[in-house]
């Protein structure tokens, strides 16, 4: 491959984000003219990097280009069954993908989010008292990991003596997208792990956990999102086994490490801009705005990957038929052209549209709103205890270049 | 009363079981060392306990009554659901009725809550269904000591047989002259009495609350099971109580009741529809009426929303969208009439005849394909 840029660092290698988003490295990304490739191995495999805002944002909205389906929204390569195997709405194209997002949509609008509220509120009030009695705690595990968890099982109705197991299984999720290996017995799974979702038993574990689950649901609807998916009918057909149970591992997984990665980057982010968060006291119509910030220094997500259905160009960059495409969230947020001193934490930032949840098109993130809610209620409510945060052992991040998680961050209240 | 550190653990002994009816009994808890722990009617207290299995399970029992040396709680015996007999019964309330005796000691965590009696004048309604009367009883005999809010005590059970507590409130109601009670059994026994037993039988209606409610500016304070809940917070909302003045608790994990239909109310009109015919956009010096034209209904707009999206979801309707931010068309509608405007602009605007109405409002009335 003679005219590619081969790019200096290699973002296939999960210990590049070991401290976090490698900011230098994605500056430099940005710097350089058109696109960049890293090859993946000597038998020519490897990906373009998208690292600019306006370029990302073109890719997101055109999934004819650059499709969700051709191929696996991650950076490695699965074979034909894996990817049919694991397929759920977000590796789909419209019009399928359109059908299912029709499904779960109403779930997801303002209307009937806003419920959750003093939900929410309750939650994390016990859970912040609980810190505050105790000076301080590992944030992860006291409050971050709970709260998103509990509120999209309370959704799907997933009892509450399952969360912690629902937290395990998407833990040891995750695992898979880093190189660490996985007993392929865990869980009591028997499939190849190249055919399960991040390569994790855990999946196996999540299905298993699904349909049973399901079954109850079917012979006993409630009010909750399993008893619609199991009875809705889309185009006069129930959904298969397989689809609703992919279905909700998605739902379960998406809505979890990423508002988990986000509530301890706001933890972050107070402890080293406290003047900064002071300010919301005394104005807190900026609220919002904080949160939004929050969510563009966290890029939880730090890249999706699409497959290119034909040769097309891009920021001046041949693009053949079938290369795939990493659109890195993580760079796009911090990008000079879009943000005005973008490595400047501002909670009073001019709304300015950023790639946390997607760089928009039809994937873009189902449950922006409630994120939105959750971090926002959970920020009322650190601010109404006034509680300032002195984060004691180095953050310990997750070993991904996928997930921009935090395992552990041990914090003292000040 | 002591000044108690919420967070810690309380030895109690128990010093009196009451059989209170066929398949509920009261507990008499006094405190090991020092006085009871101040309380607010409403509050709970949380029982541990480990199982055959070696399993901890923890479980709330709100106070059902309550003085400095000694609390109450009350207990439902759960037994087996009647189509599957031979699954076991409840843990812990099994473990309260089969068990506990008279001297031992308990530990509890406690107490706490966020279902209280608010500190205010307004009258109240105490609307219970089955054991879910036990906050509500400790609500009634705080209300009695104070005497000065009118309160109305409603409860609704199977029947005679499992009513528990009722000669507590009649007697209640000699010293608070400002408590009115009402019982309901959903299937009274041939000898329940109609007029002094209860006072209707089946479910308690619409209209049953509308006749014991006069006045209009009720504090409402609800708790029974799921679907009693549900049916009395409809009611409710029915007859236009504000959401602000009704507190619930449920016996299980926190849920919501949910608003059962639009809040503004609709206009129908014979679709086809000209309502926007004599609009000229932009000029409207009421609110501008926003034409459904396939539903057939029109609605005054509201500009505490914040787009056309919301505003049609909030009367129920549900447009496809993904973005919610003007990138992806998929909630491209047609307008058959007026004109919209975009505070956000999306990333590219629709042709002609279109709008996003995720980022779209109206200029001045419209009719739109929905
Ligand atoms: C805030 C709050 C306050 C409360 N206050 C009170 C109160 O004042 N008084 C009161 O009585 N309760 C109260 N409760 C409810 C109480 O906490 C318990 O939930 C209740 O007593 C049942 O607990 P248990 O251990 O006896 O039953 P569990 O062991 O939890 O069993 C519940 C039911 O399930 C059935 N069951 C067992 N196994 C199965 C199975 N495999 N499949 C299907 N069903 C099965 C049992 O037979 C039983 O009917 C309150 C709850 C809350 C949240
Ligand atoms: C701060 C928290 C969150 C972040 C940063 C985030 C980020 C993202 C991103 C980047 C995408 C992909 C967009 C694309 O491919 O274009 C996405 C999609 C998705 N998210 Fe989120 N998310 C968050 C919270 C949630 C929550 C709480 C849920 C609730 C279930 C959720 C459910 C989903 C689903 C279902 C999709 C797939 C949508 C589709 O394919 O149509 N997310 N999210
Ligand atoms: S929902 Fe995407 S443009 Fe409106």
């Amino acid at each position: 491959m003679p005219d590619r840029q081969i790019f200096t660092a290699d973002l296939n290698d999960a210990g590049l984000f070991d401290a976090g988003i490698p900011q230098d490295v994605f500056s430099g990304m940005r710097a350089t003219r058109g696109l960049v490739w890293t090859p993946i191995g000597a038998a020519g495999d490897g990906f373009w990097s998208v690292g600019r805002f306006a370029d990302i944002v073109a890719v997101s909205r055109d999934p004819e280009t650059f499709s969700s389906a051709a191929g696996h929204i991650q950076i490695y390569s699965i074979d034909d069954d894996a990817l049919q195997a694991r397929a759920s709405m977000i590796d789909m194209d419209p019009p399928d993908h359109s059908r299912l997002r029709r499904l779960v949509n109403p779930g997801f609008i303002p209307k009937n989010i806003r419920d959750y509220v003093p939900i929410v509120r309750d939650r994390v009030s016990l859970l912040l008292d609980d810190i505050i009695e105790q000076g301080g705690a590992d944030w992860v595990t006291a409050l971050a990991k709970p709260i998103p968890i509990g509120i999209i099982c309370d959704m799907l109705g997933v009892p509450e003596e399952d969360h912690d197991y629902m937290i395990e299984l998407t833990d040891y999720l995750v695992a898979g997208t880093s190189a660490r290996p996985l007993d392929p017995t865990a869980y009591g799974n028997t499939t190849p792990l190249r055919l399960l979702p991040f390569n994790s038993p855990a999946a196996h574990g999540l299905t298993e956990y699904a349909r049973a689950l399901g079954e109850k649901r079917r012979a006993d609807p409630r009010d909750d999102m399993v008893s619609k998916l199991v009875t809705a009918e889309i185009d006069g057909q129930r959904m298969s086994d397989e689809e609703y149970c992919n279905f909700f591992r998605l739902l379960i997984f998406a809505g979890n490490e990423t508002t988990r990665s986000a509530m301890s980057n706001l933890v972050i982010q107070m402890a080293r801009f406290p003047e900064q968060f002071a300010r919301l006291k005394q104005q807190p119509e900026l609220i919002p705005s904080a949160v939004e910030e929050v969510v563009r220094f966290a890029s939880p997500i730090l890249y999706f990957r699409r497959t290119a259905t034909r040769d097309t160009v891009l920021s001046g960059t041949q693009i053949k038929k079938g290369e795939k495409v990493v659109m890195w969230y993580c760079s796009g947020n911090f990008d000079e052209q879009q943000f005005e001193n973008p490595q400047q934490f501002r909670v009073d930032r001019p709304k300015t549209v950023h790639v946390g949840y997607g760089g928009g098109g039809v994937h873009t993130c189902l449950g922006s709103g409630l994120a939105r809610l959750e971090l926002k209620v959970l920020l009322e409510e650190i601010l109404k205890r006034d509680m300032q945060f002195t984060i004691t052992e180095t953050p310990e991040y997750v070993h991904s270049n996928f997930v921009n998680g935090i395992e552990h961050l041990h914090v003292k209240l000040s | 009363m002591q000044n108690h550190n919420k967070a810690a653990l309380i030895d109690f002994l128990v010093t009196k079981i009451v059989c209170e009816s066929e398949n509920i009994r009261s507990f008499y808890l006094r405190p090991v060392r020092g006085e009871c722990p101040e309380y607010t009617p409403g509050e709970y207290l949380v029982f541990e306990l480990t199982d055959s299995n070696g399993k901890k399970i923890k479980r709330e029992y709100s106070i059902s009554n309550g003085s400095k040396q000694q609390l109450r709680i009350t207990i439902k015996r759960e037994d087996p659901p009647l189509q599957s007999p031979d699954l076991p019964a409840g843990v812990m309330s099994e473990y309260f009725h089969q068990q506990l005796q008279v001297g031992d000691s308990l530990i509890a965590y406690g107490p706490v809550g966020k279902f209280k009696l608010q500190s205010s004048a307004r009258p109240v309604v105490l609307l219970g269904g089955g054991v879910g009367q036990t906050p509500l009883l400790a609500m009634a005999h705080a209300l009695a000591e104070q005497g000065t809010r009118a309160t109305t005590f409603i409860h609704a059970c199977e029947n005679g047989a499992v009513h528990a507590l009722g000669a507590e409130i009649t007697a209640l109601k000699q010293s608070f002259k400002l408590l009115r009670s009402y019982v309901c059994y959903a299937n009274p026994r041939s000898c329940d009495r109609l007029g002094s037993d209860y006072q209707s039988s089946g479910f308690i209606s619409k209209e049953i609350l509308q006749s014991l409610l006069v006045l209009d500016d009720y504090e409402f304070y609800l708790c029974g099971p799921g679907p009693f809940m549900q049916a009395m917070y409809n009611h409710l909302q029915q007859l236009g109580v504000d959401d602000g003045r009704i507190f619930y608790e449920f016996f299980g994990p926190a849920t919501l009741l949910k608003k059962a239909a639009a809040t503004v109310e609709a206009v129908k009109l014979p679709v086809p529809t000209t309502a926007a015919d004599d609009s000229q956009p932009g000029t409207d010096s009421a609110s501008p009426l926003i034409t459904f034209s396939r539903s057939g209904f029109a609605v005054p707009w509201d500009p505490e929303f914040e787009n056309l999206l919301e505003f049609a979801e909030e009367q129920d309707l549900m447009p496809d969208f993904s973005c919610r931010a003007g990138t992806c068309d998929t909630c491209k509608t047609k307008i058959l009439q007026g004109q919209v405007s975009y505070p956000d602009e999306p990333m590219a605007l629709p042709e002609e005849g279109y709008a996003l109405i995720c980022c779209a409002i109206p200029k001045g009335s419209i009719s739109i394909d929905l």
